[in-house]
């Protein structure tokens, strides 16, 4: 990406230079370089992301298993998935998720970086804690978390003696569990885009902020009209990432519900783990793992189509 | 200027493929034989390290061990079984075997060729690693599912120690006396080997029929896991938390839960990690109809391996007299040869481990496996907790397991 505007430079600061011979050879060897510096990268994606996915397709439509030989079935793998009601809540359990998740993780984060503001004395220091929860290991997180919410938990103990409420045991009560992996996550997860927030709030131009209080303008409504359109494309990358990750949960019910209880807690991508390591099904795994792909290229390419009514690039 | 770019882009790409190379590690190289097991703490790992050592020493070759803990390993042989990166020597359990046997080698033609003597071996444990009449690992240990208890509560709740053979009522009352003393008398689990032997030894419910169908719906299954909630519900056992396999251990080992299921492969780790004396008697059963299932362990061989013959030479060895008698002075395993078994009862430290052990023994059947093995035991990790816990009628939530099963 960076040679991007490289080049650009090197070309805005000769305008007036004649396309004379010299000229030529000079953009031809940095084009080669261009390609050299973006091969490794571009087979790496090949090697390492278009392959697969192509390799997966190619699984999606054969009966795979995973000691043997796998047959062609076409498009049998696709059908099942679709008459398959444990797919279905898979499914269901991963929009829940996101549908929870996301909104959630924005205003947490977006509040959490407009309160840490200039202002607040030792700001960096909180940025710290606060970021803290993403850079430790998710597993570790999932599994202390899952001490907080068991029975006689540091939660339930809490609030038995504090208040003499008895808590559900969250993790086993399908109405709570979704829920309890939520919070968690959101504890887990909005570190990041507060930082991205935080630091896209900094760089609002001090002197549009002061004509807006000049023209009257209160701190709501200066953050409203003011720094949210101005730090909109922070919002639309921290919005993108954070809905690809999130249809991707995994961890978070793996090691604290398996997916129970029952079936409340199964996502998309534990379904595709079962089938795939435990069920031995390669093929299917594959099929949902497309479905999958699919679904975040389509959430994706709608969020692009979209940004143009509330993105501000300036 | 093509050329250029040509050459800088194949220098890249060159560049890639040796750092792709140098990552890459050659699994079952001729003069190495590599050997996957379940490896649970250091401990583990230097016993086992001391086994294949024995293994390296007859086959005249390396023996590379590869550790994962016990609920990863099986998701990881399932990745490698069936390619060239499986490692030479599997070991394997006796309720999955068939689950994995079509990427293992029969060892029957090895075992007629090398005069290898199964008939050392206690005959259960031998079957219990074969499919369909051809054996697919040679065991290491065997034993009958048995239960653990804390022998300090059971003191001071005044319960006298329990006799192998002792009756449900027997554990009803025990239970009801440890639970005046504010202790829970049972830690539960959903992991399919503990719940299904506490199952069948209550009435005799199989979840796995003989032939490895899965037989979730019948009623005794049902009425043994409502008793199952019962005590749960009664607080005189834990809940099971299908979430987290080590919950009923851990509840057993800090004292929260006085007794639990367990093998004879459980001992030393108990007895290492408990601050309490640790007894170990029979699965609670009806009067006189005492009942346990027993599993074990052994070591196969890949079908990939280049060096079968060098394998089985390296198997031989950890499964000799010699071997099995320090794994059974070490408390690790009880030996699947009988004359290593001795010594076993000498070294387990636990007063009353031989006559437990000879009474379940008695009595004990192989539990048998599925092909369905690992999928049950998701589904019950999944669903297992709400009926143990007395959320959800047994019945219904075998139905539903079945059901998902059943596809």
């Amino acid at each position: 990406m960076a040679n991007v505007p490289a080049r650009e430079v090197t070309e805005a600061s000769a305008p007036a230079a004649p396309k004379d011979h010299s000229g030529g050879r000079r953009r031809g060897r940095s084009g080669a370089w261009g390609v050299g510096f973006a091969a490794p990268h571009a087979l790496g994606l090949a090697l390492f992301t278009l392959v697969p996915i192509g390799i997966a397709l190619f699984m999606s439509l054969h009966n795979w298993p995973m000691i043997g030989s796998p047959s062609w079935i076409g498009l049998d793998n696709y059908q099942e998935l679709l008459t398959d009601p444990t797919f279905r809540t898979a499914l269901g359990n991963t929009f829940l998720f996101v549908v929870l998740y996301v909104p959630l993780n924005l205003v947490v984060s977006l509040g959490m970086a407009a309160w840490l503001s200039p202002r607040i004395r030792h700001r960096q220091i909180f940025r710290v804690i606060f970021f803290l929860p993403t850079v430790t290991p998710i597993v570790a997180n999932a599994v202390v978390w899952r001490m907080l919410y068991q029975p006689g938990g540091a939660i339930d103990a809490t609030a038995q003696s504090f208040f003499g409420i008895k808590m559900p045991d969250f993790l086993a009560d399908p109405n709570w569990a979704m829920i309890a992996i939520v919070v968690m996550s959101v504890w887990q997860g909005f570190g990041y885009n507060m930082i991205v927030f935080s630091s896209a709030l900094d760089s609002v131009p001090e002197s549009q902020l002061e004509a807006a209080s000049l023209d009257g303008a209160n701190a709501w409504t200066a953050f409203w009209r003011i720094k949210l359109p101005l730090i909109s494309p922070s919002l639309f990358f921290a919005t993108t990432m954070t809905l690809i990750t999130s249809f991707q949960v995994f961890i978070q019910p793996y090691i604290m519900t398996r997916g129970g209880p029952g079936d409340s807690t199964v996502t998309l991508v534990q379904f595709i783990y079962n089938q795939g390591f435990t069920f031995q099904k390669l093929g299917l795994a594959s099929a949902a793992a497309w479905v999958l792909f699919v679904i975040i290229l389509g959430v994706t390419a709608v969020q692009f189509l979209g940004q143009k009514k509330w993105v501000h690039y300036e | 200027m093509r050329v250029r770019t040509a050459a800088v882009a194949a220098a890249a790409v060159g560049a890639l493929l040796l750092t792709g190379c140098s990552g890459g590690q050659s699994v079952g190289s001729s003069d190495t034989l590599t050997w996957s097991m379940w490896i649970g703490s250091s401990e583990d790992q230097k016993v086992w390290d001391g086994v294949g050592g024995t293994g390296a020493e007859a086959s005249g070759k390396k023996v590379s061990l590869q550790g994962s803990p016990f609920n990863d390993y099986w998701t990881k042989i399932s990745t490698q079984l069936g390619t060239d990166s499986a490692p030479c020597i599997v070991t394997m359990q006796s309720l999955r075997v068939n689950q994995f046997s079509d990427g293992l080698l029969p060892l029957d033609d090895l075992v007629k060729s090398t005069g290898f003597d199964s008939d050392a071996f206690d005959e259960g444990a031998m079957k219990a690693l074969a499919v369909d009449g051809e054996q697919y690992a040679i065991p290491y240990d065997t034993g009958p599912l048995l239960l653990f208890y804390n022998k300090d509560a059971f003191g001071d709740a005044g319960v006298a120690a329990p006799a192998p053979g002792w009756t449900v009522d027997d554990f009803e009352a025990a239970a009801t006396a440890l639970k005046k003393k504010g202790k829970t008398a049972l830690a539960t689990t959903v992991e399919d080997i503990f719940l299904e032997a506490l199952v069948f030894a209550h009435d005799g419910g199989q979840m796995v029929d003989d032939s490895g169908g899965i037989t979730l719906d019948n009623a005794k299954n049902a009425e043994a896991v409502e008793w199952i909630a019962g005590l749960v519900k009664n607080a005189t056992a834990t809940r099971a938390d299908g979430a987290d396999a080590s919950a009923d251990d851990n509840a057993f080992i800090n004292g929260t839960a006085a007794t639990v299921v367990g093998g004879p492969w459980n001992s030393l780790d108990f007895k290492a990690k408990a601050t309490f004396e640790v007894g170990v008697t029979t699965l609670p059963s009806p009067k006189g109809a005492q009942k346990t299932y027993a599993a074990g362990s052994g070591f196969g061989i890949s079908k990939t391996c280049s060096d079968p013959e060098g394998a089985f030479a390296a198997i031989t060895a950890m499964t000799s007299e010699k071997t099995l008698t320090s794994l059974a002075q070490d408390g690790r395993a009880f030996p699947a040869r009988t004359a290593a078994q001795a010594a076993w009862y000498k070294n387990a430290g636990i007063d009353g481990a031989e006559e437990t052990l000879n009474s379940a023994l008695a009595i004990a059947v192989p539990l048998p496996g599925s092909a369905d093995g690992d999928k049950l035991n998701q589904l019950l990790s999944q669903y297992g907790p709400q009926m143990v816990n007395g959320e959800k009628p047994a019945k219904d939530v075998l139905a539903e397991i079945s059901s998902q099963l059943g596809k």
